[in-house]
C-alpha cells in the first residue's frame, strides 16, 4: 500500500459476518456497482454487503488494490511491458485457492460487477475443468450424485455428441 | 454465501456459465452434458465455438458436430468461431452454410483453417466481424474486382496460403475502412500487378513468402504503420511513400545480408526499432546454396540509422564473415543507436568470443551505444 493513501478518502465495507474493511477510494472504485454507488450518491459510509462472507471480501480487497495500484493500460508503452507481466503473475498467484473459495469469490466479483475479476475466476475454473473425465469434474463441481443421468439419458448424450467424446 | 451448497455453478447466471464453457474448446463444453441433468443443455449457453479436428480423426463425424453445435446453440451473436480442419477438404457447401450461419449470428471473430476455403460473398458484407483469420492450401473467394463489399468493423486479416490464392487475399483490403492489421504469409507467389497497400487506418504489416514473392512492385502508402515485418525471399523493389509513423521494423529476409536490406534500410526513415530475424528454419529449408557474399555497403547511409535508430537485434546470427561485415558497418554508421543486441547459438565457444572481441574493437558511430551478447558459451555479455 502507498503512503500518501492516508490523505484519500475512504469506504467502509461491511461483510455478511459484521466485519468491516476500510480501503480507499480509488481501490472501492474497481468495483463497477461501488462506484455507481458513489456517483448516485446513494452510498453512506459504510456499504453493508449482506452475502459476501469477510474471507471472501479480503480476498477481492487484496485483488482491488493491486489492480488499482498498477498503471492502466494506454499509460505508457513502455511502462506497460511489465505492469501486464507483474499483473499476470499477481493474478495466476491470486487464483490458486480452493474451488469453494472461487465459487464464492466469483458470486461476490458478479455482484460487485468487477469485470476482470470475474474474468479471471471464470478462466480458473474452465482450466481446471477442461479436459478432465466425467467422474473428475463432478468432484471438482460438487455435483450432486441424486441429479446424475441415468445410463439410457447419458448414452443418449454421448450419442448425439458422439465427435466430443471420441 | 453458503460454501456448502451442491453445484453452485449451475445456479450462476447464465453469463456466467457461458463465459465459463466459452473458455474451453467446444468439445470440452459440449462433454459437460453428461455430468448431471441441470448440466444437460448447458453446454448451448457457448458464446465462442471453437472446433479442432485432426487429420484421420472423423472428419464427417466432425461436420454433424459443428452443424449440431451450430443448430443448438443459444447464441445470437459469436464471438469467436474458430474452425480447425488442418488441411483436410471440407465440402464447400458446408463450409458456406457454416460461415453464413455464424454471419446470421453476428459473428465477431472468425477463424477458418481448412484444405479448401472460398469465402461466401454474404461473409463480405458482414457487419459484425472484427477479425478474419484463414489458414487455407487454396483459397479464393467470389470477389471480382468490380464487387462491391464492406466490412466495416474488420480491423485484423491474418491469412495464411500454403497453395495458390495470395492474391486474393490482397482483394480483401479495399473493402475494409477501418483496417488496422494485416498478415499476409505464403509459400509462393508471382504476380506481374503492383501490390498497393493505400490504407490510412493501418497500424501493423507483416508480408512473408517462405519460397519466392514476387510483384510488379510493392507499395507502401501507410502513413499511419507503427510496425512493419518483412520475411522470406522477394523479387520485387519496394517503394516507401509513407510510412511516417514507423517505429519498429522486423526483417527475415534471405538471403542475408543483401541489396534488399539496404533498399528497405533506406526506405524505413523514421523507424526506431529494428529486427532481424536471421535465415528462420523455413528459409533455411528451402535454400541451402547460397552465395557466401550478397552485402554491398550502401553509397549513402540510410537516414533511420543518422537520425532514429536507435534499437537493434541480430537474432540468430550465424557469425559468418557477411553477418559480421553488416554489423560492423551497423556499428560504424548508426549515430543513435543506443543497445545492439545479438543472439547466436554456435557449436563452438572460441567462435562466440572470437566475434565479441571483433564487435567489441570496431568503432562505434554512437558514443552511446552498449553492445548485449546473448549465446550458448555465456548466458549474456555487454560491454
Amino acid at each position: 500500500m502507498s503512503t500518501s493513501s492516508s490523505s484519500s478518502k475512504k469506504i467502509v465495507l461491511k461483510s455478511a459476518d459484521n466485519e468491516t474493511f476500510e480501503i480507499d477510494e480509488i481501490v472501492a472504485l474497481e468495483s463497477q456497482a461501488i462506484k455507481n454507488m458513489i456517483e448516485d450518491e446513494c452510498a453512506d459510509n459504510v456499504i453493508p454487503l449482506g452475502n459476501i462472507d469477510s474471507k471472501t471480501l479480503s480476498k477481492i480487497i487484496e485483488y482491488c488494490k493491486k489492480h488499482a495500484e498498477s498503471p492502466k493500460k494506454d499509460d505508457n508503452a513502455d511502462i506497460d511491458e511489465k505492469a501486464v507481466e507483474d499483473l499476470k503473475s499477481f493474478d495466476a498467484e491470486f487464483a490458486k485457492v480452493d474451488m469453494p473459495l472461487i465459487q464464492d469469490i466469483l458470486m461476490a466479483a458478479n455482484f460487485l460487477n468487477i469485470d476482470n475479476l470475474i474474468g479471471l475466476m471464470c478462466r480458473t475454473i474452465a482450466d481446471r475443468i477442461k479436459g478432465k473425465t466425467p467422474e473428475e469434474i463432478r468432484k471438482i463441481l460438487n455435483i450432486n450424485k441424486n441429479d446424475l443421468l441415468s445410463p439410457e439419458q447419458e448414452a443418449k448424450a454421448r450419442e448425439e455428441n458422439s465427435w466430443a467424446f471420441d | 454465501m453458503g460454501s456448502k451448497n451442491v453445484d453452485r455453478l449451475s445456479n450462476m447466471p447464465e453469463e456466467i456459465l457461458s463465459e465459463i464453457l466459452s473458455l474451453m474448446p467446444t468439445k470440452y463444453a459440449v462433454r459437460t452434458s453428461i455430468l448431471s441433468k441441470r448440466w444437460r443443455y448447458n453446454w448451448t449457453l457457448v458464446t465462442n465455438i471453437d472446433i479442432n479436428v485432426h487429420p484421420f480423426h472423423g472428419l464427417l463425424n466432425c461436420c454433424a458436430f459443428v452443424d449440431r453445435v451450430l443448430d443448438l446453440c443459444k447464441t445470437t451473436e459469436i464471438k469467436l468461431f474458430r474452425l480447425r480442419f488442418s488441411n483436410l477438404w471440407v465440402q464447400k457447401s458446408r463450409l458456406t452454410k457454416w460461415i453464413d450461419e455464424a454471419v446470421r449470428l453476428n459473428v465477431r471473430e472468425l477463424y477458418i483453417q481448412s484444405g479448401l476455403l472460398k469465402l461466401p460473398l454474404n461473409l463480405l458484407t458482414c457487419k459484425t466481424l472484427t477479425k478474419l483469420t484463414i489458414e487455407s492450401n487454396n483459397y479464393c473467394d467470389g470477389l471480382d474486382r468490380q464487387t462491391p463489399f464492406n466490412l466495416p468493423c474488420l480491423k485484423t486479416i491474418d491469412i495464411t496460403v500454403f497453395g495458390i490464392g495470395s492474391r486474393n487475399a490482397l482483394k480483401l483490403i479495399r473493402g475494409c475502412p477501418v483496417l488496422e492489421s494485416f498478415s499476409l504469409q505464403m509459400i509462393h507467389c508471382s504476380e506481374e500487378e503492383e501490390c498497393r497497400f493505400d490504407i490510412a487506418t493501418l497500424k501493423h504489416l507483416k508480408l512473408k513468402t517462405w519460397k519466392w514473392g514476387s510483384f510488379k512492385k510493392v507499395v507502401l502508402n501507410v502513413p499511419n504503420l507503427e510496425d512493419l515485418t518483412i520475411g522470406g525471399r522477394w523479387g520485387s523493389p519496394f517503394v516507401m511513400e509513407d510510412l511516417s509513423s514507423l517505429v519498429s521494423v522486423t526483417f527475415s529476409l534471405y538471403p542475408e545480408p543483401s541489396h534488399l536490406w539496404v533498399e528497405l534500410l533506406k526506405g524505413i526513415i523514421g523507424a526506431k526499432s529494428l529486427s532481424f530475424l536471421i535465415n528462420d528454419s523455413t528459409a533455411q529449408v528451402c535454400w541451402t546454396n547460397e552465395p557466401d557474399s550478397c552485402w554491398f555497403k550502401p553509397h549513402l547511409v540510410p537516414t533511420c540509422m543518422l537520425k532514429t535508430l536507435r534499437t537493434m537485434k541480430y537474432e540468430n546470427c550465424k557469425l559468418r564473415k557477411d553477418d559480421i561485415k553488416f554489423i560492423e558497418y551497423m556499428l560504424q554508421n548508426a549515430e543513435v543507436l543506443k543497445t545492439l543486441t545479438i543472439t547466436y547459438k554456435s557449436e563452438r565457444m572460441e567462435e562466440e568470443m572470437r566475434l565479441c572481441a571483433e564487435l567489441l574493437k570496431c568503432p562505434r558511430a554512437s558514443r552511446y551505444c552498449e553492445i548485449h551478447f546473448v549465446g550458448n558459451s555465456f548466458e549474456s555479455a555487454s560491454s
